[in-house]
């Protein structure tokens, strides 16, 4: 009986407007073979796979013939199922079933339109690389290979989804990767259990630890980004599909350097972390103090900038906090408008928001100048830190209204409990302020000031899993 | 764990509030200036400068910038506490003392005693230490009322004034907080800038020509600008003022030195029947200015320079101290540094008899930048 039945695939792909059919009559009978044309090569099938097969000039005896000496594909292999031949032609294979032979062969001919690995709009650079991954796994693993030819590179394959089948890898090289880490993703990874898969979202949700609005997973989608994180010792885990790379652990200072501070010399690098931290401290906490200064401490405040405030107050019908509390909502409809629109639009609106409807909001004495300065001033400051901006307004709000309610005690305590937040957030075991906050030793050696290229950290756990 | 931390910040909440009570910045009154009278009945006459913010009364401009305006209250009350309330009574917003500068005490009110009501700005929490004291002899709402050239607000004009170095050399550079210390400490003796109003080319115009003399919150004299010259001197505040000498070679002209730093240690010692306190003042100078030709590289001239400084330091001393040792006043407030070493000695009123006043100047004369050793 034949393991593989033409009759069964037809039935199961039935209404599947892009797999053809093509049988080949021959001296020993018929070849039927199947494929996807969305997603193979058909040049590639007549030239590789269907002229052997009639310019053959020895008879076929079995599948092993046919894999070894007639078909030309560089990846050939047998189907023993039903099941098995419908999964590789969903999957860009053409598969050959031949009725005088129980089993049939499969071989790969992929082929289908694929987006250049154009440097990615997120995550430019002025001097690094300009390639970025696409949405073909294979392209993306061959990017992150051609970077890193460590014998021990490890590439995990799993299949996530019981219905979509979604390729995924986790990525990690042994002896620097923390075994503890790659264990616990795999795990993790092993325990999704949707039937369909689209996004690497789904993956990164299930390595969070906790219900944060903070990054504890990193992500990239550079393959010189993953690289290096790989050589640090972080796993890495690719999806099919998706053209972004997640990595673990992610620490939160991580979210204060970008690829161009170690392709830029180090004292511009310096800068440009030095001022990331400084926006994100002034984004947290500057309508804090705000409010705390002017609702409540006026004696802290030089008297002629009290004069000016009051002066620019008078008339605005709400409070200090209801008034600061409008602006900073009306930037997040303007933040996310512009992001929602497309992108020749996106600019336009962000223009508009920030001049007329500033302008338009003071004029109609809504708010104040001063107003509209702290928040520009604090969302201008998040954007330098695009990966906790969503963060940062959050806690915005929250030590906003302890320091509306108390004033500055109000905001050392807000200050406190975003600290306290962050303190007690891990990424796969390790705190997420490593190494801030830590008793170990500082591995990380560019967490504020970057060191030369040669002295920054290269294997950032090693020493962790000696302990 | 989330209870507990949620009943620590709530109990934070209410309990902590009473301290801090949240308030609206254009609600508020912002008082710059305050002014103390007394009438004959001894009731106090409360005059504040208030800075008020208020929306601006212009059609078709829409809000975009509030009017700053300056606004004066006066107000009469038993207590100076009771004037200052009552000046809540008729104002939109109440007037908070929080960004003060400047307290105007009529002289008047200063000669019949300020203790009344020095204490109310020392304990209430809203007034701050850093503002500035001044006396005024004259009506200090017609003071309060005039238009600076500088500024709109009188008690910001004092405020900056008191900042200018170059104006205030000669004066009391003390803020409201040190003038309380110093009432409280050996002599209890106070120097406080007195006012001015005089016709200018244009305006009105304000000063200090003057200081007043507080002896245990009582004005008991006053020093002109020369006195307190000297008085900065002896007492180590860095003077940074003028120096006029005869010129050495030319009778009747002077030449001018410009001290740009001084110090002045102390050192006392009681020989069994007189109280020695010897002020030993070094003084870098530059020499700034000559009425005639002068020849800079000659030692003795320099020297003679720097006899003629000394002498004058050492003469305006002696005769400012001489001159209130006869009104029984320790000018120099001598008993404070006294009472560190002997305290026993000035434990007796008259202990002012006892003590000499030895004044010793250590003047330098500054080389420019091409003519170094220039005291040698």
């Amino acid at each position: 009986m034949d393991l593989v039945s033409t009759a069964v695939i037809r039935q199961r792909l039935k209404s599947n407007y892009s797999i053809r059919y093509r049988s080949i009559s021959i001296d020993e009978g018929n070849v039927e073979i199947i494929y996807d044309e969305a997603l193979c090569d058909v040049k590639f099938i007549s030239q590789h796979v269907i002229m052997p097969i009639l310019n053959k000039n020895k008879t076929i005896i079995n599948t092993k013939m046919v894999s070894k000496e007639i078909i030309t594909s560089a990846s050939v292999g047998y189907i023993q199922s039903n099941d098995e031949a419908v999964m590789h032609i969903l999957s860009g294979d053409a598969v050959l079933i031949f009725d005088f032979l129980s089993k049939a062969v499969y071989c790969s001919a992929a082929g289908f339109p694929r987006r250049n690995m154009d440097s990615p709009p997120t995550d430019t650079v002025i001097k690094g690389p300009r390639e970025g991954f696409n949405e073909v796994l294979q392209d993306n693993i061959s990017a992150v290979k051609r970077r890193l030819k460590d014998p021990n590179l490890r590439f995990e394959t799993l299949e996530i989804g019981s219905k979509s089948k979604t390729q995924a890898v986790i990525a990690y090289i042994e002896g620097n990767a923390p075994e503890k880490v790659v264990n616990y993703i795999r795990e993790k990874i092993s325990e999704i259990t949707a039937d369909y898969l689209f996004y690497i979202k789904g993956v990164e949700e299930k390595l969070f630890a906790h219900n944060t609005t903070f990054d504890t997973i990193g992500y990239s989608e550079r393959p010189d980004v993953i690289a290096s994180r790989l050589a640090e010792g972080r796993v890495a885990v690719f999806l099919d599909g998706t053209p972004i790379v997640i990595t673990a652990p992610y620490f939160f200072v991580e979210n204060f350097h970008v690829t161009d501070d170690y392709t830029m010399d180090k004292f511009t690098s310096y800068l440009g972390i030095v001022l990331r931290w400084a926006a994100f401290l002034a984004s947290v906490l500057l309508p804090g103090i705000y409010i705390s200064l002017f609702a409540y401490h006026f004696n802290l405040v030089p008297f002629s900038f009290i004069f000016h405030m009051a002066a620019s107050r008078a008339g605005v019908p709400f409070p200090l906090i209801v008034e600061t509390l409008l602006m900073l909502t009306f930037f997040q409809l303007l933040r996310e408008g512009g992001v929602r629109l497309p992108q020749p639009i996106g600019p336009t609106l962000s223009i508009v928001g920030a001049l007329i409807l500033g302008d338009a909001a003071v004029s109609s004495g809504l708010t104040s100048h001063v107003t509209v300065l702290v928040v520009a001033v604090t969302s201008i400051a998040s954007f330098l830190t695009p990966r906790v901006s969503i963060s940062v307004f959050y806690w915005d709000v929250i030590i906003l209204i302890f320091s509306g309610l108390l004033g500055l005690p109000g905001f050392y305590m807000g200050f406190v409990l975003f600290v306290s937040r962050i303190s007690s957030l891990t990424s796969c075991g390790y705190p997420y302020l490593y190494p801030l906050g830590t008793l170990r030793t500082l591995k990380l050696n560019d967490v504020i000031f970057r060191s030369d290229i040669a002295d920054i950290s290269q294997y950032v756990f090693a020493k962790d899993d000696a302990e | 764990m989330k209870i507990k931390m949620f009943c620590l910040l709530s109990a934070c909440v209410f309990m902590l509030t009473s301290c801090y009570n949240y308030k609206e910045i254009n609600q508020e009154y912002f008082a710059t200036a305050i002014g103390i009278d007394i009438d004959d009945n001894n009731n106090f006459n409360i005059i504040v400068e208030a800075f008020v913010a208020s929306r601006s009364g212009e059609q078709g401009r829409g809000q975009k910038q509030g009017i700053q305006q300056s606004i004066l209250f006066r107000k009469e009350g038993k207590t100076l506490f009771e004037a200052l309330r009552k000046i809540n009574m008729n104002a939109r917003y109440k007037v908070n003392y929080m960004l003060n500068k400047a307290i105007i005490v009529s002289e008047k009110a200063a000669r019949q005693g300020m203790n009344d009501f020095l204490d109310m700005f020392f304990r209430d929490q809203e007034f701050l230490i850093r503002q500035y004291i001044f006396i005024y002899d004259g009506d200090i709402a017609e003071l309060l009322n005039i238009e600076t050239k500088e500024d709109p607000y009188v008690g910001i004009f004092l405020y900056s004034l008191m900042m200018n170095k170059a104006a205030t050399v000669d004066t009391s550079n003390a803020t409201f907080g040190e003038f309380m210390i110093n009432r409280s400490i050996g002599s209890k003796i106070n120097l406080i800038n007195k006012l001015y109003l005089e016709q200018g080319p244009d305006i009105k115009e304000i000063g200090i020509n003057k200081l007043a003399v507080i002896k245990d919150d009582k004005m008991v004299g006053e020093l002109n600008l020369e006195e307190g010259r000297t008085y900065n001197l002896i007492k180590n505040f860095s003077f940074t003022g003028l120096f006029s000498v005869p010129h050495p070679a030319i009778p009747g002209k002077l030449v001018t030195l410009e001290a740009l730093g001084s110090k002045t240690k102390t050192n006392i010692y009681y020989d069994g029947e007189i109280i020695h306190v010897k002020k030993t003042i070094k003084a870098n100078t530059s020499f700034v200015l000559s009425e005639g030709p002068i020849d800079l590289e000659s030692k003795a001239v320099r020297e003679q320079m720097i006899a003629e400084v000394s002498k004058k330091i050492v003469d305006d001393s002696t005769k400012l101290f001489n001159k209130y040792k006869d009104m029984e006043i320790d000018i120099f407030n001598l008993k404070a540094e006294i009472q560190k070493k002997y305290p026993e000695l000035v434990a007796d009123k008259d202990f002012l008899e006892n003590v000499k006043l030895e004044v010793i100047p250590e003047i330098k004369i500054e080389g420019s930048t091409d003519l170094t050793n220039y005291n040698l």
